[in-house]
């Protein structure tokens, strides 16, 4: 693409341009981060906070590199593990269940008028409040979790996929008829590439709210997770430790986030919203 | 000056008879779209139909194509009843309507992969399209990198590419500016004396209808039917220049007379 092709042609001017250009965020921003992490340290100083109340910066820092050391036994690898398997499975579940649904209903117009209102009331609805009863159903292990967090993407995915199958532009609905295709043929080489923005704007919604539920069904119960460590750390008033959780639980937060943006912008390449700068 | 009529001795490719269309609508009830409308196009002639809109001309050429039923009357290509979407058709709608995920070349190569056509014969026939429409260099471009007039080349190249008997322009030019216009006007009837296809050539601009046509269809609307087929007598191959000549400006005017005072063209 034209981007590329100018990279290629001087790598070096360009990269001065991008950075020229985008100065607020390559130095600004991680300048903030070290004027907060001051502020931090001195207000913890000045102030002489306890370290149950704010840890210093280098306390929640040691509390960090000691939960990422292998060698040390309570690390949190086995935790992120979980809480990253509760994520993406049920991210990966409701997902496919809101876009086989949204596919069903829109090829029954009638039975998705019924359907409808239902699922914008469900939708205003906390669905998080169903976690009590979703750890009665499943248990205190991963499944509960799961099925939250496939019932919290869920709706999102639904109106998502709902909204971007009707969305598809009725002059090349007809280049398909004229061309004798099929319902599926349609499908598969108009409509679902169509709604492709619809539904990664739905997946990124989805996506926050995923990692919302798994946390919040871990604080209720579970023997493992990132939310689990997060209250076991309080109880014992291991406040440095809950800051080093969170910090992770940013971390893994951000890098989904990335990695469905880039899938996004590798897949949406020709979406008018992809291509706005600064996106 | 040589004077060219649609070779009546031919027979016709398309005859359209008796020809009704009926849509309900929730606010309005019935609405009669067409009326007994009752044509024949010849082979290899170039078509337009005129007619201010809501005269129907938009749907006479999704029934002729086989996109919409009508409710009453037939359509006939080479004596065969048109019941449905056929390779005998290309399309070029008002908007280019191209698939903005695809290259320009796979754009072109769309008719090929639904019809089955062999993938390397497509390809070279659809990169020799794009050099007629003038897109050789294009290929590897995508929709959002090219523009209006650009894109809908593309499309006409599309629509060319299974090489349909008949092609169908609704209204293709109508989202352009005036002076891309007139120039896809004049690069389509150089594309129609090489290929000639037969052409039915939507509009509502008298000027595009009769500088590009054999005959123009006159319609006239609520409900939409035939006003008159008038034969255009200006010489081939034409330039910009014949727009210019008396007889041009005579048969607009008339033509304009016909249409009343409802269109302002």
């Amino acid at each position: 693409m034209a981007t590329s092709a100018i990279l290629i042609d001087a790598p070096e001017r360009s990269f001065r341009i991008w950075f020229r250009k985008h100065l607020p965020e390559v130095v600004g921003t991680p300048l903030l981060v070290i004027v907060i992490i001051g502020l931090w340290a001195w207000v913890v100083e000045a102030f002489q906070i306890r370290s149950i109340i704010l840890p210093s910066p280098l306390g929640v820092w040691n509390a960090l590199v000691q939960g990422l050391t292998p060698s040390n036994p309570g690390n949190f690898y086995p935790h992120i593990v979980v809480t990253l398997w509760e994520i993406l499975a049920g991210f990966a579940l409701g997902a496919m269940i809101g876009l086989l649904l949204a596919l069903i209903l829109s090829q029954l117009p009638i039975v998705e008028r019924v359907v409808k209102p239902l699922v914008v009331a469900f939708q205003s609805m906390p669905k998080i409040a169903i976690a009590p009863l979703f750890i009665i159903w499943f248990g205190f292990g991963a499944t509960s979790k799961i099925a939250l967090v496939a019932l919290v993407v869920f709706f999102p995915i639904l109106v998502a996929g709902l909204t971007g199958f009707r969305s598809v532009d009725q002059e090349r609905l007809e280049v398909m008829q004229s061309l004798g295709s099929s319902k599926w043929r349609t499908f598969v080489k108009l409509v679902l590439p169509g709604s492709l923005p619809f539904l990664f704007t739905g997946l990124e919604i989805s996506l926050v709210h995923a990692m919302t539920a798994t946390i919040v069904a871990e604080f209720l119960a579970g023997a493992a997770g990132l939310g689990v460590l997060i209250v076991q750390m309080g109880q014992v008033l291991n406040t440095a430790g809950v800051f080093a959780v969170m910090i992770v639980l940013g971390v893994i937060g951000w890098a989904l986030v990335q990695i469905l943006g880039l899938i996004r912008k590798r897949l949406l390449f020709w979406s008018i919203d992809t291509r706005r700068p600064n996106m | 000056m040589t004077i060219e009529t649609s070779r009546p001795e031919a027979p016709p490719l398309i005859e359209v008879r008796n020809i009704g269309q009926v849509f309900r609508t929730t606010s309005k009830g019935e609405v009669t779209a067409l009326s007994d409308v009752s044509l024949t196009i010849g082979d290899g002639e170039f078509l337009s139909v005129l007619g201010p809109s809501g005269c129907g001309k938009s749907t006479l050429m999704r029934i002729i194509a086989g996109l919409v039923r009508p409710t009453s009357g037939e359509v006939r290509v080479r004596g065969k009843k048109v019941t449905g979407a056929s390779r005998d058709f290309g399309i070029v709608f008002q908007q280019p309507a191209l698939f903005p995920w695809r290259s320009v070349l796979k754009n072109v190569m769309l008719s090929a992969e639904m019809l089955g056509l062999p993938k390397a014969a497509a390809e070279e026939r659809a990169r020799e399209l794009l050099g007629m429409v003038g897109l050789a260099d294009a290929a590897h471009l995508f929709p959002y990198e090219l523009s209006g007039g650009m894109q809908q080349r593309a499309s006409i190249a599309r629509a060319l590419l299974h090489d349909p008997a008949i092609l169908m322009m609704d209204e293709p030019f109508g989202a352009l500016d005036a002076l891309t216009r007139e120039n896809m006007g004049l690069e389509l009837l150089k594309l129609w004396e090489m290929s000639r296809k037969t052409v039915v050539f939507i509009t509502h601009s008298v000027n595009e209808a009769l500088f590009l046509a054999d005959r123009v269809l006159v319609m006239a609307a609520r409900p939409g039917r035939v006003q008159e087929i008038l034969e255009v007598k200006i010489s081939r191959p034409r330039d910009l220049d014949a727009m210019s000549t008396t007889e041009f400006g005579e048969t607009a005017q008339y033509l304009r007379h016909l249409l009343g005072a409802r269109t302002g063209d």
